[in-house]
Parts: structure tokens; sequence; C-alpha cells
């Protein structure tokens, strides 16, 4: 077993050298990147909840869009934060928003053309659609019981994001 | 007779024929004005499904932009609201003809252009999949000061 300690006041997030040439040398430089790479993804899911936080403060004031929009209710919000609470740390973390029936939609973009999304209300039944390029799409209906469906982390992983 | 004609012109308009055509063409340019922070990916230059999806009507509001410059199209935008149009979405009315979804031309005072795209289906994911095809068919335009 191998361990990595990295100093508090490393600066985590900058581009970092490896002036090293060993394998040793190379084989720590993986290991530090992967720390890093876990470093970066909580703070990504952070990011994601502030995201959620601010979607919802919008969706409590009146008519939020200017086309009549439902506000967004309590229970709307915690449906949505236990879903992106259960959101595996594999996935990418999505752009948060809200739909004008009030739901909150959970959105991965990893270009044009290969887009997915999630929607979920107080009803907790998740509605999803995506595209994965031309001609490919899927949309579908599943309850939400705390645990992610699968076919939403199918079609998550089917965008082909980089980790 | 003067004023009879004057009264008229106030609440008909000016009078000559209406420059928008009561229908909408199959290839005519359309926009979806944008003014929510979360209806836009400025870095990856894209347009987030749930711009698209329709209001509580059944309704997502359009403009129809034929024949206008860039410089008007922004400006109906911006003066639609209190609010500054963040972006658009354009696309032609022919994508949404494909998608099964109708163009209906819904002229407001001052905005002659309006439009609304209509026949959304009851279900969700159904609504949502056609938001995802509109958002991946528009191009996304950016205020040249964004």
């Amino acid at each position: 077993m191998s361990a990595v300690a990295v100093h508090p006041g490393y600066p985590l997030f900058t581009r970092t050298v490896n002036t090293g040439y060993s394998q040793e040398s190379r084989d720590l430089q993986d290991k530090v990147a992967s720390v890093f790479h876990q470093f970066r993804k909580r703070a990504d899911r952070e990011q994601a909840f502030d995201d959620l936080a601010q979607a919802l403060q919008q969706g409590r004031a009146g008519n939020w869009d200017h086309y009549g929009a439902v506000l967004a209710t309590d229970a709307t919000a915690q449906v949505a934060y236990r879903f992106l609470s259960a959101l595996p740390s594999t996935l990418p973390s999505p752009n948060i928003g809200l739909d004008p029936d009030g739901e909150v939609s959970f959105d991965w973009l990893a270009g044009k053309g290969r887009v997915f999304s999630v929607s979920i209300g107080e009803s907790g039944r998740l509605s999803y659609a995506g595209m994965f390029g031309p001609g490919k799409t899927a949309h579908g209906s599943e309850p939400f019981d705390d645990a992610i469906p699968n076919v939403v982390i199918a079609c998550v992983r089917r965008l082909g994001f980089q980790a | 007779m003067r004023f009879l004609t004057w009264l008229l012109r106030a609440f008909a308009g000016s009078g000559s024929k209406p420059k928008v055509p009561a229908t909408v063409g199959e290839n005519e340019p359309l926009t979806r004005y944008l003014f929510l922070k979360d209806h836009v990916h400025p870095k990856k230059r894209m347009v987030l499904p749930r711009a698209f999806l329709p209001d509580l009507r059944g309704e997502t509001s359009i403009c129809r932009t034929l024949g206008l410059s860039e410089n008007k199209i922004w400006n109906i935008g911006n003066r639609i609201r209190r609010d500054p149009v963040l972006a658009r979405a354009d696309f032609l009315a022919a994508t949404v003809f494909r998608l099964k979804l109708r163009v209906d031309a819904a002229p407001e005072k001052d905005y002659e252009q309006h439009a609304v795209i209509v026949g959304w289906p009851a279900e969700k994911h159904a609504r949502k999949m056609l938001a995802v095809e509109l958002s991946q068919a528009a191009t996304l335009q950016l205020p040249v000061n964004a």
C-alpha cells in the first residue's frame, strides 16, 4: 500500500511539472494526479450544490421566468437535493436549473448534439431525454427512490465525458 | 371621418398591410430570446434544453426574424422585457415542423413578429426530448458586447 501526503500549503489547483525521470517518479506523479483529480471532482460537486441552491432561490420568486412559471416547492427542493447527493462521484456534475413547471433539471452537455437532461419534481418521478450524436436519442420516465436509476447513469456515460 | 381614420389606425395598427405574413413558412428564421443565465452555456456556446420547454399554456414564445437586421433583432429582445436579453437561440421553422410541432403567429401590440411553438405532448419526458432536439438544432448568438 502506498499513500500520498499533500502539504496543506501546496497549491492544489495549479499546473504541476515533474522534473523527475525515474519510474518511481512517474508512479508518484500518477498518484499525485489522481489525488488532484479527486479534489477537483469534490470541488465540482460542491459547486453543483451551490448551483442547486441558487436555482431554488430563483424559483421561489413569483413568475421567475416572466412566462408564469410554477414556483419551486420545498418538496421539490428536498427531492432535488436527494438526487444530487445520490449521483455517483464517478459521474461529472450536471448543469442545474429550473423548468417552467417548477421541476429541477440536471443537464450534462458534452458538446453540440451530445446532451442528456433529467428533471425531477415533488412527485419523485424522473423524466429524462438525451441526444448522443446524430439520430441517437433516448427518453423516458423512471421512479426515483434515492438510488439513481441505471438508465440515467448509462445515459450520462454514453455522452463520453473524459474523466 | 379623419377622426374615425385616426381611431382605426390607433386601435388596429397602421392601416397598411401587416409586414409579417399570417402563416409561418418552413424556411423562416426564428429566434428564442434567452433572459436566464441557466438557459445558456457561454463557454460551450450551447443552449440548455430547458430554454425551449413550453410555459404552462403549452407555448414557447419566439420571434420571427425574416428580413430583420441583427440590430433590429437584438432591439426587439431588449424591449420586450425590463431585463436585457442575454443571448438568442436561432433556428429555422423547418426544425420545429420536423418535430411535429407547430409555429403559430401571435402578433402583439408593438411586437408583430411574436409567435409561439405549440403542439407539445403531454408527457414531460417527450417534451424534454423535443426541447433537447430544438436546443441542439439552435445556434447560440451572444450580444457583441457579451
